[in-house]
């Protein structure tokens, strides 16, 4: 490699780096807004499950629409990826689980309804011949109330119109910074542990924003009209909330892998860039060394003259 | 009488309120501190909030209204 062709190469690896570099510091700022906002929808999760837990201490007693579970014969799948790449394993961790629920489900592929949001689910799935029911584009990093409202009211009246029998979610649960999980959870029939499992999830264990703040039952509650109505009106908005919560955490995980995968490049590159130099600068010497003993070889020619 | 009024992304009111009117599955209801403990759906219409200084107003397009230990939460 020539001196020139070089100093080209250490140059280009330096551009990249600029760009890793400020690519991770906006990943960063995003991500800490994607947590906080995780836990703004904590008060209104807590809430709607201790009404839950009130109204009937397990939900078996309670023969709601919603929460019956019936054999699969159609299936809802909602996936949610990042629309960009340029984090890790993210995506193809939650494609990869994607898969396995499918065939866990051993459905064929008319019969799973499929809900994306992002457009690395929607171009994966699009290209293996699934029925993208409805897709939504990630991108924005605030979740759409009317897209949450859309897709929870499609879901819930399909499932009770008896046209999909279950409903999975496969996305990714943020656990820390650098640690994120492709995670599955049934969402409908309604499960009170799979809610607990949740709304327990939104909760930190300890730490700044961890609090428990039990209010006892009541021994004894009115409930108006009926407790079937009550339940109506709450397991959809339950699910919506399962939902969000579901949107959140994916924005989390995807902000953090991507910080953490560019910080990677960053560094990679810092050691490139320096291993280059250090090839630049022997070439260098060893052109120099060649000229000076070029000369020093002339000028003993012309001495021996 | 402590209330909580929230969306899911968002906590629109809590606070310590004198009495809360909102529209009841089977008609317009207004809570009182110290309300028996009351589980009630809503339905579309408007929820008015009365603190000891001033009222404040939401729309309602749905939810569920939940008292008890004298603290109301209402889902919307």
């Amino acid at each position: 490699m020539s001196l020139r062709d070089i100093k080209t190469k250490i140059r280009s690896v330096d551009r990249t780096r600029k760009v890793t570099k400020a690519m991770e510091t906006v990943s960063a700022v995003k991500m800490r807004k994607a947590q906080q906002r995780a836990l703004s929808g904590r008060p209104y999760a807590r809430a709607a499950l201790s009404i839950l837990e009130r109204l009937s201490p397990s939900l078996v007693t309670l023969a709601h629409p919603l929460t019956t579970a019936r054999p699969v014969r159609r299936a809802g799948l909602i996936v949610v990826t990042s629309d960009k790449g340029l984090c890790g394993v993210l995506n193809a961790a939650v494609l990869k689980e994607s898969e396995r629920v499918i065939a866990t489900l051993g459905l064929e592929l008319k019969n799973i309804d499929l809900y994306v949001f992002g457009r690395k689910a929607a171009e994966y799935f699009g290209r293996r011949g699934y029925t993208l029911k409805s897709k939504f584009e990630n991108i924005s990093d605030d979740v759409s109330p009317s897209d949450l409202e859309r897709i929870s009211r499609d879901v819930v009246r399909s499932f009770e119109a008896g046209e999909i029998d279950a409903v999975r979610v496969v996305y990714t649960n943020f656990k820390s910074t650098f640690e994120q999980e492709a995670l599955s959870h049934t969402v409908l029939p309604f499960s009170l542990e799979q809610f607990r499992d949740i709304v327990a999830g939104i909760v930190p264990q300890k730490g700044a924003y961890a609090e428990a703040r039990p209010n006892p039952a009541p021994r004894f509650y009115t409930v108006e009209p009926s407790e079937s109505e009550v339940l109506g009106t709450l397991l959809p908005r339950l699910t919506t909330v399962f939902l969000y919560h579901m949107l959140l955490e994916s924005k989390a995980s995807e902000h953090s892998a991507r910080m953490v995968a560019m910080k990677n490049a960053s560094d990679k590159s810092r050691d490139l860039s320096k291993a280059l130099t250090r090839v630049f600068n022997k070439t260098r010497q060893a052109v120099i060394t060649r000229e000076v003993s070029e000369i020093v070889g002339g000028i003993e020619a012309m001495a021996g003259n | 009488m402590y209330i909580t009024i929230a969306r899911v992304h968002e906590n629109l009111f809590s606070g310590q309120a004198v009495s809360i009117t909102a529209p009841g599955a089977d008609g317009e209801l207004t809570i009182l501190s110290t309300h028996e403990p009351l589980v009630v759906p809503l339905t579309k219409g408007i929820i008015t909030v009365r603190t000891a200084e001033h009222g404040e107003v939401y729309e309602c397009e749905g939810g569920v209204l939940e008292v008890s230990n004298n603290q109301v939460t209402v889902l919307l």
